[in-house]
């Protein structure tokens, strides 16, 4: 079944919808829950509450690509797990090793007081991305919005670890110069 | 507006939708891509295959040119010479309740087995795989690796390349020696939710014999004799280079291990890196550790692999040390840009630790094991 067609159904209040988005996306989900929380349990739970967030989203709102708009929800339900999971412990968690990685970028959501400073800065990662080989953009992109391992992207891409690791710590520094020269950072 | 921890990830998640989307399926430009994958590369292959048709029937190099391409895992991971004879073309196909399985090649090296296998269903989800294992001579033998191209190809092409490739390692570290009996093993299951809880699997197995003999006409064993002193004290003895068209090994052992170091504790993530005599680029990461033996490998998949026609591998041992970003160095300059290295978000100085070797692959070490 397309997406409109899913669409459709929570439109309609079809209770089938959920069943449908499962079957579409089940996976897709079920990839970036693990991801962050590395636990079978916590996965399901938070998948199993995504389909209930869509159906609370959907109407009125319609999503451009539903893959994406299932995917920030689950990422957004399973953080807040971790977060739970993970409070007052420091933990040697594939979360934690991103959230290492990305220590000076952080910087750059912190000076967001604002949508529209919010705004400002997406402009410039959006700007940086496009910029950016069609190679490069996706092991970023893989990383820090799908979450993927290193060594994900590595088999992805057909290439060692060791560059993958590279590329990504070049690509961040290249982004923090981005933001440092609109004053963000 | 979000801060604290993981505030990047989450900003993060507002990038434009259409690069998400962009980076949803599987990456097109892989390195090791099929050969049928564009039309063009289709369009070409057929020429050649109708030309070499004209007269492959009066020319015994022309079919030996034919057989190449029958190698499915040589064509998938772009091995540019022939495999055989250590391929075996199985071909066999089962289907049991709405899955299909065929066991199109197995591909027996020096102590990996490779298995090339096309899954069709007719459930929408498409099948999903577990429970895989190999038999060998009745000794069980878990999956170590699987590389998957059912998304994009396997639709594209489901009925020309083979959706999975799997990789076994024997356990002892070799095939054993007169190999006959071979059975590979599958569950499949028509969702996750099915694999989750395991229930209503459908069991595959398909049972081949293969033999050694041939195999050992393919593999080159190279003694070598090079210890590389560590900055603790402990040696590293060099002792033996296995090398086939498929993968690579050296196999090593811990000497004067220091007295407050355990066997069982000591991490050794080092590396040789270098050239072989035709200029590839090699790689060999520590794999294994049994005690004081350890190994370091490389196979083709990774793309580092030295050529079995080279004449020499020049090696250089190193590792990386943890440092403050103030004393990281460049480990290259690419596009004028220097590179730096880190892990798990620590910066890193690759530290070399004594002189580049070589090993010299003399072609009288074919078939010496």
């Amino acid at each position: 079944m397309d997406d409109k067609q899913i669409i459709t159904l929570f439109q309609n209040r079809d209770e089938s919808a959920i069943r449908e988005l499962s079957n579409k996306y089940g996976r897709y989900c079920s990839r970036i829950a693990w991801n962050i929380l590395e636990n079978q349990e916590d996965v399901e739970e938070c998948v199993n509450d995504t389909w209930f967030s869509v159906w609370g989203y959907i109407p009125p709102k319609v999503p451009d690509v539903l893959s994406a708009f299932c995917g920030k929800i689950v990422k957004g339900i399973a953080i807040d797990r971790l977060r739970k999971r993970c409070a007052g412990k420091r933990m040697d968690t594939h979360m934690a090793r991103i959230e290492a990685e990305t220590m000076s970028l952080s910087r750059a959501a912190d000076f967001a007081e604002d949508l529209a400073e919010e705004k400002e800065i997406l402009q410039v990662i959006n700007e940086f991305l496009w910029k950016l080989d069609r190679e490069k953009r996706d092991i970023f992109i893989r990383r820090y919005w799908y979450l993927d391992s290193m060594e994900e992207i590595a088999m992805r891409h057909g290439k060692s670890t060791g560059s993958i690791k590279t590329a990504l710590h070049r690509m961040r520094r290249k982004l923090e110069k981005a933001l440092r020269e609109r004053r963000i950072l | 507006m979000k801060n604290g921890e993981y505030a990047f990830v989450e900003l993060f998640d507002k990038i434009d939708i259409q690069l998400v989307k962009e980076a949803e399926g599987e990456w097109e430009k892989k390195k090791r891509i099929p050969f049928f994958r564009s039309n063009l590369a289709k369009a070409a292959c057929a020429a050649i295959c109708v030309s070499l048709g004209a007269v492959c029937l009066f020319q015994p190099q022309v079919k030996a040119a034919i057989r190449e391409v029958t190698g499915w895992i040589a064509r998938i991971w772009q091995v540019e010479d022939d495999l055989a004879p250590y391929t075996e073309v199985i071909n066999k196909k089962k289907t049991i309740d709405n899955f299909s399985l065929c066991l199109e090649e197995v591909i027996l090296s020096d102590n990996k087995i490779y298995a090339a296998v096309t899954i069709d269903t007719a459930y929408p989800e498409g099948a999903v795989i577990g429970g895989t294992y190999i038999t060998v001579n009745g000794t069980d033998y878990p999956i170590e690796n699987v590389y998957d191209q059912s998304e994009d190809i396997g639709q594209k092409l489901s009925e020309q390349v083979p959706h999975h490739i799997y990789t076994f390692t024997l356990k002892d570290g070799k095939i054993p020696e007169n190999v006959t009996d071979m059975e590979l093993h599958f569950l499949a299951y028509r969702d996750d939710e099915d694999l989750l809880e395991e229930k209503n699997a459908v069991a595959f197995d398909f049972a081949f014999s293969a033999t050694k003999g041939e195999l050992q006409k393919n593999v080159i064993n190279v003694p070598v004799d090079k210890t590389i002193t560590l900055m603790d004290g402990t040696t590293i003895k060099l002792k033996n280079l296995t090398l086939t068209k498929l993968d690579s090994r050296i196999e090593a052992e811990l000497e004067n291990i220091p007295d407050n170091k355990k066997d069982g504790d000591i991490m050794y993530d080092g590396y040789l890196e270098g050239w072989d005599s035709l200029g590839n680029p090699v790689w060999y990461i520590c794999g294994t550790t049994n005690g004081k033996d350890i190994t370091f490998a490389c196979d083709m998949q990774s793309g580092t692999l030295p050529s079995v026609d080279s004449e020499w591998v020049e090696l250089q041992y190193y590792y990386y040390e943890k440092v403050n970003e103030k004393d990281q160095r460049p480990i290259d300059t690419v596009d004028g840009e220097d590179m730096v290295m880190e892990e798990d978000g620590i910066p890193v100085n690759r530290v070399d630790v004594g002189e580049p070797f070589r090993i010299e692959i003399a072609r009288d070490n074919l078939g010496s094991e």
